[in-house]
């Protein structure tokens, strides 16, 4: 079994979900570079992988030997339809891609398949950040730091990104198969499309990464509830984990709120029926506030409680804030 | 009496009432402001007139000023930023000494959603909202008047009145019987019930009760602020609390509904 990841993600260390491995008998020599049919059939048929619909997690490529890998590796480099497909940044089908090292580190490179499946890889920094959409429509944002083995765990433990050799160098076989078959409860809605202006973006991204470590909410999405009438109600996070929902506010309240000015009020008025419209979308649902700025964090503790709102409040500054103070 | 801002002291009157869909449009909500206000007029502390919160333009603007267009141009957008009819126009109104302002404590302080087509809301104070208010001026008498007057005019089943308070006071012996004050009806002062909501209740003689012409009633603690050191007052206090917890319940979130859940006896 693969070990936990270092720096992010949360893998389940008990009980872990990989399903058992597929029955495989992969080449022990890569085949050509431009497989015949029969060659490639001949992989598909002992890989077993009929339809990669959205239970099935595909090749559990954890399992795999360093051998069959590497054959498995340089199967899907033969599903290159052309030379020039080939010296594209991923090939792949059947749920799994290969992303060949002479691609370039540090951009995003899209994976062929479903689930819109996009990894990138820093330059300076061993991990690897997933970006995908589920079947439910929720987008997702993965950070896999490498385990032993030259592994990637998923946010369920599975195995989703593993090192290979290949002809003339390295590549990384990548499961979008297990990445988008996440076993764990789904706690939380689906995301949606948030437009919301600059302020207070800088938070809304400092927070949403500490909120869901390894794992936030995109930027530019928010979970949607529905009110009592229909209205979509968004809130701007929730943790996977627990289902515990979040609303950041970050600068921009605080001068105003000083001066007592008509913008303040209007400021008040509106964090007041978006907090009335939240409780009443969400109920029974644990809701905290964040708020970058002191003040604004005190004013507001007072008001939701003398308005009996079931709504936590929390002060969390950004870092260069926290400083200042 | 004012408290340094950031104390954590907290002793605030505050009257609420919430109601469902309304179909208010802005003339409508204009036209029931200046009833309201109107009704209200005695209450305004002397050099203080009422003003209108322009959000577009971020201004105080007088309540003489075409109220339509400005609750028209005050409609709550939607969440993602979408044209949204349906969460009604929200209203700011408070009582200053010039456009300038800013708010006192002795400011009447007053909240509204209105036209939407499910949650609708009445708040009013007195203060600024940043320290305590002026106790000459923040009365039973007061909230009482704002009260009748809220019953009057606007389309809500129920208004409540109550005490928030911090650090909490409870006398021991309230403590020990009922617990810490919780939401939604904890520190109930004045209670005003609607004919459906009021229907078949025989309130205990403990409270002061004021049938209206129509059938609703207004229940109070005392004629005075509530004092939630006071033994006795508490007691009254937990018996409203009772009554609006029976006739008008809880909303799904644990506070206040926004259309009761029971009319009538429980």
């Amino acid at each position: 079994m693969a070990a936990k990841p270092e720096r992010y993600g949360r893998p389940k260390s008990k009980a872990n979900p990989r399903p058992s491995a597929v029955p495989i008998a992969l080449p022990e020599a890569p085949p050509s570079r431009q497989p015949s049919a029969g060659g490639g059939g001949g992989v598909v048929a002992a890989v077993s992988v009929d339809v990669l619909g959205p239970r099935n997690p595909g090749v559990d490529i954890g399992s795999l030997s360093e051998a069959a890998l590497s054959g498995l590796a340089a199967f899907l480099r033969g599903l290159a339809i052309s030379p020039a497909a080939l010296a594209g940044a991923a090939v792949g089908g059947f749920g799994l891609s290969l992303i060949p090292t002479n691609a370039p580190l540090g951009r995003t490179v899209k994976l062929p398949g479903p689930g819109n499946v996009s990894v990138f890889q820093e330059l300076d920094e061993p991990g690897l950040t997933f970006r995908y959409t589920t079947a439910d429509g929720v987008q997702h944002e993965w950070m896999a730091a490498p385990a032993a083995g030259g592994v990637y765990l998923g946010p369920d433990g599975k195995v989703i990104a593993r090192w290979t050799k290949i002809a003339g160098g390295l590549g990384l076989v990548v499961s979008a198969a297990a990445l988008l078959n996440d076993d764990r409860p789904k706690l939380c809605p689906a995301t949606v499309s948030d437009n919301h202006g600059p302020l207070g973006l800088a938070y809304e991204a400092f927070m949403k990464r500490l909120f869901n470590p390894g794992n936030p909410t995109p930027m530019g999405m928010a979970y949607g509830f529905h009110g009592p009438a229909g209205n979509l109600v968004k809130i701007d996070d929730c943790q996977q984990q627990t289902g515990i929902l979040a609303e950041y506010k970050g600068p921009g309240y605080a001068y105003h709120l000083a001066k007592k000015d008509p913008v303040w009020r209007g400021q008040l008025a509106g964090m007041l029926a978006q907090a009335e419209r939240q409780t009443e979308a969400a109920p029974g649902k644990t809701l905290i506030w964040f708020f970058s700025e002191w003040s604004v964090y005190r004013e507001m503790t007072k008001q939701f409680a003398a308005k009996h709102m079931n709504i936590k409040v929390m002060y969390f500054p950004m870092l260069r804030e926290r400083r200042r103070r | 009496m004012t408290a340094p801002y950031y104390s954590s002291q907290r002793n605030s009157y505050l009257t609420t009432a919430k109601w469902g869909a309304d179909g208010l449009d802005p003339p409508a909500i204009a036209a029931r402001i200046v009833d309201m206000l109107n009704r209200t007029s005695d209450l305004v502390p002397a050099g203080q007139r009422w003003f209108i919160l322009d959000q577009k333009r971020e201004r105080w603007a007088s309540v003489t000023e075409s109220l339509r267009d400005l609750i028209e141009a005050n409609e709550i957008p939607g969440d993602f930023g979408e044209p949204n009819p349906g969460w009604g126009y929200s209203v700011v109104l408070l009582t200053l000494d010039s456009d300038q302002g800013p708010p006192t404590s002795t400011s009447l302080d007053i909240s509204i959603t209105a036209g939407s087509n499910s949650l609708n809301y009445f708040s009013f104070e007195i203060g600024d909202g940043r320290n305590l208010p002026d106790y000459s001026r923040c009365t039973y008498q007061i909230h009482r008047a704002m009260i009748g007057a809220i019953a009057e005019v606007w389309p809500c089943p129920w208004i409540f009145a109550y005490n928030s308070r911090s650090p909490r006071v409870h006398p021991p012996t309230d403590l020990a019987v009922n617990g810490p004050l919780k939401p939604p009806f904890g520190g109930a002062w004045i209670v005003y019930l609607s004919a459906p909501l009021a229907k078949g209740l025989a309130p205990p003689t403990e409270l002061v009760v004021e049938p209206t012409a129509g059938g609703g009633l207004f229940l109070s603690t005392a004629r005075t602020l509530l004092d939630q050191s006071n033994a006795d007052e508490m007691r009254r206090s937990r018996l409203l609390e009772k009554i609006a917890l029976e006739r008008i319940g809880c909303g799904t979130g644990g506070g206040f509904p926004f259309t009761p859940i029971r009319v009538g006896p429980a």
